[in-house]
């Protein structure tokens, strides 16, 4: 289901907690029962179900990632569908106070992907930006296309707080978050529709701050792009 | 009494263990802290008989408050309680001075009895005397205990052996563990050794000779064939 050790660490590590959690919980209110009055009783069970509750959205993520099957795989001009994308993501990141900016190749170019896969993709990425934006003064997005011989490029740059170096490899790694509220999948799902549509996705830090994404998606005619490390 | 102290980020973790607790208030105190830091807070200020820690937290992680209680509490036992132990990470752990792991989940009763048996142990006591390290080795094996021993030399560092009725079963120091771990202490001169007892632990033995082995060896000149 996985592809790296790091979702296994991270799955462990929030089970076993929410399982710990769980099994105290019940354990003292079983052994206390009779000298408990009501409101206590109450409070306990309520904890209990909480971690049920936690667990059910662990397990929920793990269906949601493993049954996630991205669109039929056809040509699309890339032109119309990025317009439609800028427009949708301009009036949400409007309301948020993020500016976004674009520079897009000239002339019309067809991909091969599924364009409601790549626009998810692409939502997830945004999603990620404002995060890591939250505390930024002027906030910006600036995403750029351009046609690289045989696929197209699309980099997707903010000015947030950029990426720690040593977390930058388990990022797309499913349920990896450094955040308590976040279930860690936005990414994973990402890296898995880019995958599956043949693309190819990486991250970096900007020298300035912030974190750039560039994704590869092969362009029509061609060949699997070669890999982003070269 | 007897004071404990729980570190864990697990707010319903906390909140349970408190309450289910209270009932051995007899025996002793719970306190809890949800971090690291916070838990030096409360070891600075309040005496405190046993550490019951998780490793990830946020603020400064379980590793983290070990090493400062080993450096500026050694007597203070902890027990190491998470989610994710690995042979690495109990490693780790043995080099800290800090063999007393429980994965998560853990049950009430177990947790209960591991606090207990740890409470129950003597303070950690120092041999007195030049006693040489090979001695003070031997010592334990003859009076089949089961304790560690910390051993600190100057200009060498700090290093444990671990023994369980009387058999040498483990040894750490700096990032090497077994027979390694032996090999590089067996040698150190003018060391101060303080014996702390625990329960018994389950280990798995990483030490595959003798103690008398390891004094023999040391006592002649090494050859390729005796390195195993």
């Amino acid at each position: 289901m996985f592809h790296s050790t790091q979702s296994y660490s991270t799955l462990r590590h929030e089970l076993g907690n929410s399982v710990n959690s769980l099994t105290i919980t019940l354990e003292v209110l079983i052994k206390n029962y009779d000298m408990f009055n009501d409101d206590i009783k109450i409070s306990f069970l309520e904890r209990s179900l909480e971690q049920v509750g936690r667990q059910k959205k662990l397990l929920e993520g793990m269906k949601l990632y493993e049954s996630l099957e991205p669109g039929e795989v056809r040509d699309f001009d890339f032109h119309p569908f990025i317009s439609d994308f800028l427009e949708t993501a301009r009036k949400k990141l409007a309301k948020e106070g993020v500016r976004l900016s674009c520079s897009l190749p000239e002339g019309s170019g067809a991909v091969r992907g599924n364009p409601e896969s790549l626009g998810e993709a692409l939502f997830h990425l945004v999603d990620n930006s404002l995060e890591a934006m939250s505390v930024t003064d002027r906030p910006r997005i600036d995403l750029s296309a351009d046609w690289k011989g045989d696929y197209l490029e699309i980099c997707l740059a903010d000015n947030g707080s950029g990426i720690p170096e040593d977390i930058l490899p388990d990022i797309f790694s499913p349920f990896f978050s450094t955040r308590e509220d976040n279930l860690g999948l936005g990414l994973s799902i990402t890296e898995k529709l880019i995958r599956y549509m043949k693309g190819e996705i990486c991250a970096g830090n900007l020298p300035d701050g912030g974190t750039t994404m560039r994704l590869r998606l092969p362009a029509v005619n061609a060949v699997p792009c070669d890999s982003l490390a070269h | 009494m007897k004071c404990i102290l729980i570190v864990d980020d697990e707010e319903t973790f906390l909140w349970s263990a408190a309450i289910g607790f209270q009932a051995y208030r007899r025996h002793f105190d719970v306190m809890t802290a949800e971090n690291g830091r916070a838990a030096l807070d409360i070891l600075e200020k309040t005496p405190v008989d046993l550490v019951v820690t998780d490793l990830k937290m946020p603020e400064m992680d379980g590793m983290t408050l070990i090493g400062r209680i080993r450096d500026n509490l050694p007597y203070i036992p902890v027990i190491v309680l998470t989610a994710f132990s690995t042979p690495r990470l109990r490693k780790k752990l043995l080099s800290l001075g800090a063999p007393a792991v429980l994965d998560k989940p853990v049950s009430f009763d177990l947790l209960r009895r591991r606090i207990q048996e740890m409470l129950k142990k003597c303070p950690g006591r120092r041999l007195r005397g030049n006693v040489s390290l090979t001695d003070g080795l031997k010592l334990q094996e003859v009076e089949k205990r089961t304790c560690s021993l910390e051993v600190r030399c100057k200009d060498r560092g700090t290093g444990y052996f671990y023994f369980q009725d009387g058999r040498l079963c483990e040894a750490a120091v700096d990032n090497r563990t077994g027979n390694p771990a032996v090999r590089e202490m067996i040698g150190w001169n003018r060391v101060r050794i303080t014996v702390n007892d625990f329960p018994a632990m389950e280990f798995k033995p990483g030490i595959t000779r003798s103690l008398d082995y390891f004094i023999g060896e040391a006592a002649r000149p090494a050859t390729d064939s005796d390195r195993v």
